[in-house]
């Protein structure tokens, strides 16, 4: 897709999710006034009360999912808006993680991320810079076997970011160049005219305890 | 919070509706506009001390209708709703005077503690334009 039709895409799925956003908030309000009509009259008993009571905290506690979802989506629908924007990693990865997890729970597959020690901030094109990472924890995520985990760590290297996708407890030891064993892997070559834009480099990583994807970012 | 009026701007009506009965459950006075130009007419025809105002509507948006209350009823508090993901619009909003902004949907005890801020505040700067 070029930059227009992304933008269009960006701008549509902005607009639904706001419109989405205003259901749940009339659902969330009305289930509020039946909660605020109940708590006034909590003396008085009717049939199934206790079952409405029940349904009641089920639908007000699916709400903030929805929302949390929502929000997380509008911010990758606004990604398009703007190609030079100040992120920071450990937030970027939270946002980033969000999505992923509905195909992640599919596989039965955890992804959990281990979180730089310091803020880690730099300018990309969040966009396809969400692209690219999302891409490579969904490579990793077909080589995951159901009930396993997936770890995503970040360490600054000098003048680089390493975000590294990981499926065994090897997470902690530094990478050595003979865990290297791949430059991009051919499942991944559709991200090849990015890397240059990103700045990225990606590798695959085959170590004894750990086996996963190396993203080398110069930021 | 007993004399304190509360205007409710938003284009879905449910919306609004179902805040103003929360609002009225908790002693506030509320009523509502599904328009911006309906909450115009509003701030001069019924004089609600603060306002709480949907950012995205159809006609007149909602920071052109809070520079248009502004102008008419300077003292008159209005807290923003925003419902995207990002903050920007809500500073927007408040470079142009609104007093604060909250995300959509929000929690009924942050609203209430937000109009009250925000009454506080109205009363003060009522005081001012009176002297």
């Amino acid at each position: 897709m070029n930059r227009d039709e992304i933008a269009f895409m960006g701008r549509m799925t902005a607009r639904m999710t706001h419109e989405i956003r205003n259901i749940l908030a009339i659902l969330k309000e009305s289930s509020g006034l039946i909660s605020d009509i109940l708590s006034l009259n909590k003396d008085s008993s009717f049939p199934h009360r206790e079952k409405m009571e029940s349904s009641l905290s089920r639908i007000q506690a699916q709400i903030p999912r929805g929302m949390d979802l929502l929000t997380q989506f509008n911010r990758l629908a606004h990604s398009v808006d703007e190609s030079d924007v100040q992120i920071e990693i450990n937030d970027f990865l939270d946002h980033v993680i969000t999505l992923m997890e509905c195909f992640a729970r599919l596989k039965k597959v955890e992804l959990k991320i281990l979180p730089a020690d310091a803020p880690i901030s730099f300018k990309t094109d969040p966009f396809p810079f969400h692209w690219m990472i999302a891409s490579c924890i969904d490579y990793v995520l077909r080589e995951a076997p159901e009930g396993s985990a997936i770890k995503i760590s970040t360490r600054k290297e000098k003048k680089n970011l390493k975000v590294h996708i990981s499926i065994g407890a090897n997470d902690e030891k530094e990478i050595t160049s003979s865990d290297i064993k791949d430059t991009l892997p051919q499942e991944l070559a559709y991200l090849e005219p990015s890397l240059k834009a990103l700045r990225s480099r990606i590798f695959v990583i085959d170590a004894l305890e750990s086996k996963g994807i190396l993203v080398d970012i110069e930021i | 919070m007993e004399n304190w009026k509360v205007l409710l701007v938003d284009d879905e009506e449910d919306f609004v509706t179902t805040l103003a009965e929360r609002l009225k459950l908790r002693g506030i006075s509320a009523i509502i506009a599904t328009t911006g130009d309906e909450a115009l007419e509003l701030i001069e025809t019924d004089l609600p001390q603060i306002v709480v105002l949907d950012l995205i509507m159809p006609g007149l948006s909602g920071l052109e209708t809070l520079k248009q209350i502004k102008s008419i009823r300077p003292a008159v508090q209005v807290i923003l709703l925003t419902g995207r993901g990002s903050t920007k619009e809500g500073i927007d909003g408040m470079r142009l005077g609104a007093y604060d902004y909250l995300m959509k949907p929000i929690q009924i005890e942050e609203l209430i503690e937000k109009i009250n801020e925000a009454a506080n505040a109205e009363a003060s700067e009522g005081e001012g334009e009176q002297k």
